[in-house]
């Protein structure tokens, strides 16, 4: 056979080499052709692209305490009353222009803003500029049982639940078309901290309107219009967000061509991303690689302190985490340090109570708990656990600021209760299927925990342990105790920061004592970004804001413009 | 006088011995199995050869990479995990599971395939050609979409995911086995036992099951191959072993997360699986040349 | 060869009739109220649809309905999106198709040449090089071989993108769901560019599919020619005295390909599953993410839906080629499958 294979090949090796040579090489030329260094981002069209971490449950944070709605939408498709000033946290004008406070701290006027446009998409043109019936619609939503809006999309309106605020608001009433008055039955200090947090959007009324008309009410969450700096142009579940620029937004600030939001689970592919530079910006970066990040000269990495905490919650409702030894027994099995190092890896602060130390009400002598595995198996026999019981620990699926691998210190506390012979098993699901199923109280426990919408501490205590908190579900503890709902409704009322102090060190004391939750870590919030991304700073008060965020764009060709668009050159207060 | 014992010393070789020598001068094929060996001895071994425990974390040595680097340790051979799980240990408890998964996976596909192929070798008519025709639709359907559905049906697990690998390299052995006794059966060795007087079975079991044998063998190992990566690939995409059984595929997926500071909890796990792989393929393939060759020379 | 026409299109329709049944079916294994498995939720305004969840259709009714439905493409919304299944399915599907396509065409357009180039010189030594680049090939697994590709060229060399079909920057309107189709029949401006960056997000995928298909076709290709180079009529042509040349493509060259076509049927299944994996790494917006995503999150009816449509067009492309090859060589039994 190698005889005749010989003849054969005597023609068919030279030709069909040949042949493959010239292939080869065609395909390389038209490879290379593609393959320039720079060319993912020079031959690109102008816009930002944010990767984010998850889907968000809707566009109107009004519905959902969860940060990647409001990341998407509570700064860049809305706008409210009041905004917080990122570097100080002070309250300063939105949508309203002035307001004015009477002595007995129970009613509010505010001014609005003139001449504000809502969007104007291709599903909606509005025909008026915002006034004061858009604020009534926007607040009876969540206010007024009997408003039509009110169940659409079976809504619940968590964040303003667990403040109550339903039963704190008497009344809104519209004065004329540029003026509001808003009633409390009681004095809140926080209220208008509150009116500025990412939930209190303003929503368009003559939309509602027209979805009314059109029967299709739902779309008000999912097709939203606003009047913040960017309009709702194209969502694909698990790829990506389109937003596009207002071109008539009401302030004076440089808006990019584009902005994306690619929706990227991994943190470290969203740092890989970053790198390649097929994102400019990301959410929440992995701590390991902060070092990695610093030394890479086009990447610029900012650091902050940040008012939020992560936890480990026990469901109070259900036995035997109702035995306040047991959850004592359970919390000193655990040693914090090692799980700051393995999970945090050193960027966070160790959690001694709920509030970080950056907080006025933070009190320095709490009691606090420590690593003693000998009396965690004491403490749980005398409350009747037996050695193999078996718990759940349930671990969120996305990264947060205050606990960015919630699966690894699953593992890690689990490792350390086997340790005083406690079975644990780790929970976890997509994260909406997550958070239903935490609703509706499914787990033993949980790890997942809470970041700030604003620099007033009863941020941390209502939503988290109040009573009100267990229905609209940011109560993971489940935990309902009048004596805590007494200290921290009475602090509320007293303007005298001194005095809340007080009450607040009362409450920390009674969290170290019954220990709904054990507080593990106070996170830094960082912030990395492509270096040719302009006006993009960190915010410890909210979600990330676009507005006036470019990039710049090193282009070969004068066609391809730079990525700013400047809008609305007048302004008035 | 002659010495008569000159034929008595001529050595008449055994199908076996015969297929050993040919494979031996194959060099790459031993090296395979000597690879092979390798590892099942691991397999078998590997909780008494290995330094630590799979699941004990090691948390003050987090990320520690294999001791040839300047961080490394030499505690640690092959580096840690980003839990503080040794590596090493984990390769061998992880060869261990996806090794023995495989080969009882492969072993019971094997078992199915054979009897059905037989019952539809020896049958005719509407009964096998139905068969058939569902077993072919099972063949062309992807390995991923029945390991779905079996996963959707039953939960995920490395059990789920063995029955769904099992259940899609059934046909494949089917078709073979029905072809194969086929066409034995048209030959005279055969009629000449049923003649004799052996039913079906007797004519199966002692007739055709030994020349089977070898092909079966040779077939079963490239199905431990493909058994070997769609395990791990379901252990990578969590739809078979879950995260804390240490799988190849599943540390592969959990490396994902610190991939860039730390690149061997990737790379390791991965050249294990690929290693295996090869060296399965090079056995069998040497195997193969070397039953087809053995009665020529 | 219209008997074989007709044998093989009513096999084909019986396989897709039992696979449109063991969807339905799925329905009721899977857990959960199977009509809303079914259809993804209880309130819905179409005819098929209606009769199918009256309270007195028996379970052939049912079927009936749904393969109505089926064809009239209410396809039933997902529980995750709650959205219609058709328009998600038809904007993914075409990206898995070109995916599959063009790694299959590469493989193709390399592996057979070079299989030829093995075969002619057994056991040679470009053979043997040939056959041990290719067993090694074969041998990754297909996932660490996508990781290993984004390590080393997306993030260490940086030369191209690691993940989707196209900048986001770019917003091209969907035409064919084809990306560069729908590039070139578009109007957006920085078409060269769009189209350059495009293929850029197409090698890598392409790439970690083909590599593994092409050692297959190699090696399949290989044996074919060995086989055929043994036979006698080859070896009475070669005493006939006919010219290499002659003998190569009059005789050689059909013969050797014509095994291929089958087992290129049956390696169509391995390559889905493999693009679909490498779908989830590299976050190409296919079909595989898609069901793997959908699994996660337990949307019955996505799975359902998807695995009937991934399963019907394996079907429909492996029965053509199995037909092709019947009407090409009628004497080829269709039950054997040459060995490997």
């Amino acid at each position: 056979m190698s005889e005749l294979a010989n003849r054969l090949i005597s023609f068919n090796n030279t030709a069909r080499l040949r042949l493959l040579v010239t292939f080869f090489v065609a395909l390389f030329v038209a490879l290379s052709t593609g393959c320039t260094d720079s060319s993912i981002s020079a031959t690109a069209p102008a816009g930002v692209i944010y990767c984010s971490e998850s889907n968000p449950s809707s566009f109107n944070p009004q519905l959902d305490t969860s940060s990647t709605t409001a990341d998407v939408s509570a700064h860049q498709i809305y706008s409210r009353l009041l905004e917080f000033d990122p570097s100080t946290g002070r309250i300063q004008p939105g949508l309203a222009s002035s307001w004015l406070v009477s002595d007995d701290g129970l009613t509010y006027t505010f001014q609005l803003r003139r001449n504000v446009k809502f969007h104007q998409t291709d599903y909606f043109t509005p025909t008026r500029n915002f006034n004061a019936d858009d604020v009534i619609f926007s607040f009876q939503r969540w206010l007024n049982d009997d408003h039509p809006y009110h169940d659409v999309n079976d809504a619940t309106y968590p964040y303003f639940s667990s403040l109550n605020l339903a039963h704190t608001i008497a009344s809104i009433e519209r004065i004329n078309g540029y003026r509001i008055e808003i009633e409390l039955f009681e004095r809140d200090s926080s209220f208008l901290a509150n009116l500025a947090t990412d939930f209190a959007v303003i929503l368009s009324q003559q939309y509602g309107e027209y979805l009314m008309l059109t029967k299709q009410p739902e779309r008000i969450d999912f097709y939203p219009i606003g009047t913040g700096p960017f309009r709702f142009d194209e969502y694909q579940k698990n790829q990506f967000i389109r937003l596009l620029p207002h071109l008539q937004y009401w302030k004076n600030v440089p808006l990019t061509d584009q902005l994306i939001y690619d929706i990227t689970p991994s943190s470290s592919i969203r740092f890989a991303k970053l790198r390649t530079r097929e994102c400019d910006t990301i959410a929440y970066p992995s701590q390991a690689e902060i070092t990695i990040m610093q030394a890479d000269p086009n990447i610029v990495v900012e650091e902050a302190p940040g008012l939020n905490v992560g936890f480990w919650a026990f469901n109070t409702a259900k036995p035997p985490f109702d035995q306040a030894d047991v959850r004592r027994g359970l919390a000193l099995a655990i040693d914090k340090n090692s799980i700051l190092d393995a999970v945090y890896f050193n960027s966070a602060s160790r959690a001694r109570s709920l509030i970080p130390p950056s907080s006025w009400a933070y009190n320095n002598d709490i009691k606090e708990i420590n690593y003693n595995p000998m009396r965690a198996r004491e403490l749980l026999d005398k409350a009747g656990i037996a050695k193999g019981f078996r718990m759940t620990i349930w671990a969120m699926p996305v990264v947060r600021a205050y606990n960015p691998d919630a699966l690894r210190m699953a593992k890690l506390i689990k490792s350390y209760l086997a340790a005083v012979d406690i079975d644990a098993t780790i929970v976890t699901y997509d994260w909406n299927t997550f958070r239903d199923k935490l609703n509706q109280g499914e787990h033993d426990s949980v790890l997942i925990g809470w970041s700030a919408d604003n620099g007033d501490p009863d941020n941390f205590y209502r939503p988290l342990l109040s009573c009100d908190a267990i229905p609209s579900g940011t109560n993971r503890a489940m935990w309902c105790n009048p004596e805590f709902d007494a200290l921290v409704n009475t602090a509320i009322k007293i303007s005298n920061e001194d005095k809340r102090a007080i009450l607040y060190a009362k409450a920390n004391n009674m969290i170290a004592k019954e220990i709904p939750l054990l507080p593990i870590a106070h996170a830094n919030r960082y912030q990395v970004k492509n270096a040719a991304l302009q006006g993009l700073s960190i915010n410890p008060y909210g979600s990330i804001r676009f507005e006036g965020v470019t990039k710049t764009v090193p282009s070969p060709t004068p066609s391809v413009t730079s990525s700013a668009v400047v809008v609305n050159d007048e302004v008035r207060p | 006088m002659l010495d008569a014992n000159l034929y008595e010393e001529e050595l008449h070789p055994t199908p076996l011995m015969a297929t050993w020598r040919e494979f031996k001068q194959r060099h790459v094929a031993v090296f395979g199995l000597v690879i092979l060996t390798l590892f099942i001895i691991v397999a078998i071994a590997g909780p008494v050869l290995s330094p630590y425990a799979p699941t004990t974390q090691y948390t003050n040595m987090l990320l520690i990479p294999p001791a040839w680097d300047d961080n490394g340790s030499i505690l640690h051979v092959l580096g840690t995990d980003a839990l503080g799980r040794d590596m090493l240990t984990r390769l061998f408890y992880g060869t261990q599971v996806t090794l023995f998964s495989s080969i009882v996976t492969v072993f019971i596909a094997l078992g199915l395939g054979v009897a059905m192929g037989v019952v539809a070798g020896m049958s005719k008519g509407l009964r096998s050609s139905f068969i058939n025709h569902v077993l072919d639709i099972l063949m062309l359907t992807p390995t991923l979409l029945i390991a779905i559905i079996i996963v959707a049906i039953l939960g995920t697990g490395l059990t789920n995911a063995m029955l769904a690998i099992g259940l899609a390299l059934v046909p494949r052995f089917v078709h073979l086995t029905r072809d194969f006794v086929r066409e034995e059966m048209n030959k005279d060795y055969i009629k000449t036992a049923r003649l004799d007087g052996a039913n079906l079975t007797q004519v199966f079991l002692y007739n055709i099951l030994p020349n089977m044998v070898e092909l079966l063998i040779v077939q079963g190992t490239f199905a431990i191959s493909v058994a070997i990566l769609d395990i791990s690939a379901l252990g990578f995409l969590n739809l078979g072993a879950q995260t804390l059984m240490p799988e190849l595929g599943v540390m592969i997926a959990d490396g994902l997360s610190t991939v860039y500071i730390a690149p061997w909890n990737i790379l390791l796990p991965g050249l294990t699986i690929f290693l295996m792989v090869l060296s399965i393929n090079i056995v069998g393939d040497g195997l193969r040349s070397a039953l087809r060759n053995r009665l020529t020379h | 060869m219209i008997t074989t026409l007709i044998r093989y299109f009513n096999l084909t329709f019986l396989t897709l009739l039992i696979l449109v049944m063991l969807s339905f079916g799925l329905a009721y294994f899977f857990p959960g109220d199977p009509i809303t498995n079914l259809m993804g939720t209880n309130t819905l305004d179409s005819q098929p649809l209606l009769m199918l969840t009256s309270q007195q259709t028996n379970i052939f009714m049912q079927f009936w309905y749904y393969v109505q439905a089926l064809l009239a493409g209410e396809w039933g919304v997902s529980f995750a999106t709650g959205k219609p299944l058709y328009q998600d399915i038809m904007r993914l599907l075409p990206a898995t198709l070109e995916l599959s396509i063009y790694a299959v065409t590469i493989a193709l357009i390399l592996g057979i040449p070079l299989g030829f180039l093995a075969g002619m010189n057994y056991h040679k030594k470009i053979d043997n090089i040939f056959m041990s680049s290719s067993m090694i090939m074969y041998s990754f697994p297909v996932f660490w071989l996508a990781l290993l590709l984004i390590l080393l060229i997306s993030l260490q060399a940086q030369w191209l993108p690691m993940s989707g079909r196209l900048s986001l920057l770019f917003n091209v309107p969907h035409y064919s769901g084809f990306i560069l189709v729908d590039i070139l029949v578009s109007d957006i401006e920085n078409k060269r560019f769009a189209f350059n960056n495009a293929l850029q997000h197409l090698i890598l995928p392409t790439l970690s599919v083909s590599f593994i298909a092409f050692a297959v076709f190699l090696r399949t290709t290989r044996r074919s020619v060995a086989d055929v180079l043994e036979t006698q009529y080859i070896k009475s042509a070669q005493t006939r005295g006919l010219p290499g040349k002659t003998i190569f493509f009059r005789h050689v060259l059909r013969n050797a390909l014509l095994p291929v076509l089958p087992i290129l049927a049956v390696q169509i299944s391995t390559l889905v599953t493999n693009v679909m994996i490498v779908e989830t790494i590299f976050s190409w917006p296919g079909i595989g993410d898609w069901l793997i995503q959908a699994i996660y999150e337990r949307d019955y009816p996505a799975i359902r839906t998807g695995m009937l449509l991934v399963s019907v067009v394996v079907v429909i492309i492996t029965m053509s080629l199995e037909c092709i090859s019947q009407l090409i060589d009628p004497t080829r039994d269709r039950f054997a499958y040459a060995r490997r």
